[in-house]
């Protein structure tokens, strides 16, 4: 039991994020006021959105279950495209340091081969192949509450276009395995499920903003994008059932992620 | 007193008259259209109509082709069904002398004496479909009916009767008269000629589209297996005369089919023993692992160096041959050799042994976006008529799909799933292009440009579940949802649009 709720620690990190006094946003607010010229024309910032972008290899064959055996690798071979994204709410600017606050995240990725033959199946030219003409594939929806910690204050006070972050909390995927039949089935027991776990983030954004700051507030002015980035990611999630779950398909996995962050 | 020849039908379809570019305005001077000409399509003793009109509304009528079919048109079928077309034609203004007949052509409008035969001509460019009437001295309007043969209109198109007289030709030879598999348009001309048999002004051109040749068949067919399915592709057609395609698969799910004529009766030869360097099975294996509750397929190894597989003549279990080295699968017709030369069996009707074409339904899927679910079409094989004009040589009983229209209306898509076949049954499937009028045309090549047969069979798979299973994986449950596909998108979409939604709210207090 000590290990159900210890998953959900970081969902109770990002209420107390939020439940923080919002006194802390109005003196930042006042100093910001008193501040140098550059935040004078800038609009409130309160929300981040990410398009996200990663080549994805789930880890299902690190299963210790498995006893060695992969069978992702076999099906699919490598890695695919992860495509996600994701939105956080800056709740908390900590003075002279960053913004905190909760975010949430969903993705997809689909890993298709063709299937093999369980017998050696005799082609109609003469040859025998083990491989079939059926494809078998594997969708996965990645999704995460996290805490986020953006340091910022290179930027903001520096004037260093780097905003170095960091993300953790829970992680959670769907995930259906499926033939050309439909949904797959091996002795009674589907091709579905979900798996539980949890969701780290290391990353790096770079302030486009440092190219052209005449345009950035343009743009802020126009349509209220204070801070746009592109972004490097280390991903990891461990969506080992946190103990809760016993033994579930380990659809997470390690990855680069890049991608471009807005925030407004 | 002018001569007046008016045209009527019995029939609405107002739309149609446009569409065959009826020149109503060129028709004033002695002959008019009402505007509604379409002819009357009868059975061939005309007890019976052929209208778009509902069958079990209206007993005197026939379904006719479904309206992307070119129904109007003349077709591969029409023609052997032996159809007639009855022209009403409203006749009013005759003289003693004059004559109304009713003559085809390709180019002509009939009038000129000589394109019918007549004095000076050395060949007739129109040949006559009904002798017509003689004197229809008429002091008031009348209708007549005309009644046509489709096989006389068709069936002197290359070789016209000289001198030009009404010569009925009958039969599959009438149907068989068009060598190109494009539509040919033609003209069925309702002629005034006076008492010298020479044309009058006036006369009536009616615009018939025919079409006798079924497209060219698709070539680059291709079949590989799964577990109980068959993917099927194709190099789409080019020309313009294909609208889409049937597949033909024998044997027929639903039933079984008389195939191979290999061996003794009762029984098919059937020898698949390439150099695989397979293990040979065991005598009783089960070639079909899978849990299928479907024909299966014994595999049995009987040592010989050669064997005969016996078929169970009901269909329910056929037994294929086993050797060492060999793999046991039930090809059900003529042996293939290693090399890939052989030929799979002809998917007609044939004597030999009977095979089980499995479950009654099929689903035909298109593997890119189209899904077309349909059943083995159990036409009796005498409502579509085999020939070398426009009909394909398969059965239509081994037609895949709906039987309304085209099994795959889209000339472009070449790659299907035939699903719910049984494993370890060798199908051949061929495919064949259909036009607009409903023509199928030949077979594809049983052997393709690769040298692969199109024939194969269904067989268990590993998907990756199984196998993930098998190797000791565990998962499933926990939350998980059924329609994780339509779930997850959802969820993607939720969060594109929970975020637009915060941006808007966020300007708009910017503005504010």
């Amino acid at each position: 039991m000590r290990r159900f709720f210890a998953g959900f620690a970081p969902f109770a990190g990002a209420a107390a994020v939020l439940l923080l006094p919002r006194a802390a946003c109005a003196q930042e607010d006042r100093n910001e006021l008193l501040s140098g010229k550059h935040r004078t024309m800038e609009s409130s910032q309160q929300f981040a959105y990410e398009l996200r972008f990663a080549s994805f290899e789930p880890g299902i064959d690190t299963n210790p279950s498995l006893h060695g055996e992969t069978p992702y690798k076999t099906a699919f071979g490598g890695s695919r495209l992860l495509f996600g994204m994701e939105f956080d709410w800056e709740a908390l600017r900590i003075p002279n340091v960053g913004t905190l606050g909760p975010g949430f995240g969903i993705g997809y990725t689909k890993a298709s081969g063709l299937a093999t033959f369980q017998q050696p199946h005799a082609n109609p030219d003469g040859t025998v192949s083990t491989t079939s003409g059926e494809s078998t594939s594997l969708e996965i929806y990645p999704m995460y509450a996290v805490a986020v910690f953006r340091v910022d204050v290179l930027w903001r006070q520096v004037h260093v276009p780097l905003v170095p972050y960091a993300k953790f909390g829970i992680g959670y995927a769907i995930w259906r395995a499926s033939n050309e039949l439909g949904t797959s089935n091996y002795n009674g027991q589907a091709g579905v499920g979900a798996s539980l776990g949890t969701q780290l983030g290391l990353g790096l954004a770079f302030n486009l903003n440092s190219f052209d700051e005449y345009s950035a507030k343009n743009f802020d002015d126009a349509v209220g994008v204070n801070n746009t980035y592109v972004f490097a990611e280390y991903t990891r999630s461990d969506l080992d059932g946190l103990g809760i779950q016993a033994d579930p398909m380990r659809v997470g996995g390690q990855s680069w992620t890049f991608g471009l962050t807005v925030e407004f | 007193m002018s001569r007046r020849l008016l045209i009527v039908s019995t029939l609405g379809a107002a739309a149609f008259g446009a569409a065959m570019g009826i020149p109503r305005t060129a028709l004033a001077q002695s002959i008019t259209a009402s505007g509604q000409v379409n002819p009357i399509r009868l059975v061939p003793d005309k007890s019976k109509t052929i209208c778009g009109t509902d069958p079990a509304t209206d007993t005197s009528c026939v379904s006719q082709r479904p309206v992307n079919l070119t129904p109007l048109g003349i077709s591969y079928q029409d023609c052997v069904d032996d159809q007639w077309l009855r022209f009403s034609v409203l006749l009013s203004g005759f003289a003693g002398g004059d004559n109304v007949s009713v003559w085809a052509s390709l180019t002509s409008d009939c009038t000129a004496i000589t394109d019918r035969g007549g004095a000076g001509s050395v060949a007739s460019v129109c040949w006559q479909l009904n002798a017509g009437i003689s004197d229809p001295v008429q002091n008031t309007a009348q209708t007549y009916p005309f009644d046509v043969r489709v096989q006389d209109i068709v069936g002197n198109e290359q070789h016209p009767p000289f001198p030009a007289i009404y010569q009925p030709i009958s039969g599959a030879n009438a149907c068989n008269q068009q060598g190109g598999f494009a539509a040919v348009p033609m003209y069925v001309d309702f002629v005034i000629t006076d008492s010298e048999n020479n044309g009058v002004s006036g006369s009536y051109q009616f615009n018939l589209n025919t079409d006798l040749v079924g497209p060219p068949a698709p070539g680059g067919v291709n079949l590989t297996a799964g577990d109980t399915l068959l993917n099927v592709s194709w190099t789409a057609n080019s020309d313009a005369d294909t609208a889409g395609y049937m597949l033909f698969i024998d044997p027929p799910p639903g039933g079984s089919t008389t195939t191979g004529t290999v061996g003794a009766e009762g029984s098919s030869t059937l020898q698949d023993c390439p150099d695989t360097g397979l293990p040979p099975l065991e005598a009783g294996d089960e070639a079909d692992a899978s849990d299928d509750s479907g024909a299966e397929s014994d595999a049995l190894v009987d040592g010989a160096s050669t064997t005969d597989a016996s078929f169970d003549a009901s269909g329910a279990d056929a037994t294929p041959p086993g050797d060492a080295g060999c793999t046991t699968v039930n090809h059900g017709g003529s042996p293939r050799d290693a090399s890939g030369s052989g030929t799979c069996y002809d998917p007609v009707l044939a004597s030999g042994t009977t095979q089980d074409g499995g479950t009654t339904t099929v689903e035909l899927e298109a593997s890119t976006t189209t899904t077309v679910d349909g059943e083995v079409v159990e036409t009796d094989a005498g409502t579509v008529e085999e020939g070398s004009g426009g009909i394909s040589g398969v059965d239509s009983s081994y037609s895949i799909g709906v039987n309304e229209g085209f099994t795959i209306a889209d000339k472009s898509v070449g790659n299907y799933v035939i699903k719910n076949l049984v494993n370890n049954v060798t199908y051949n499937v061929v495919v064949s292009s259909v036009d607009g009028f409903g023509n199928v045309g030949p077979p594809s090549q049983q052997t393709n440009t690769q040298g692969n047969l199109t024939c194969n069979y269904p067989a268990p798979i590993n998907d990756f579940w199984s196998t993930y299973e098998k190797d000791g994986g565990a998962g499933g449950g926990f939350c998980s949802l059924e329609s994780v596909g339509a779930g997850g998108e959802s969820l993607l979409g939720v969060g594109f649009v929970f975020a637009a939604a915060a941006f808007i709210r966020r300007r708009r207090r910017n503005v504010q």
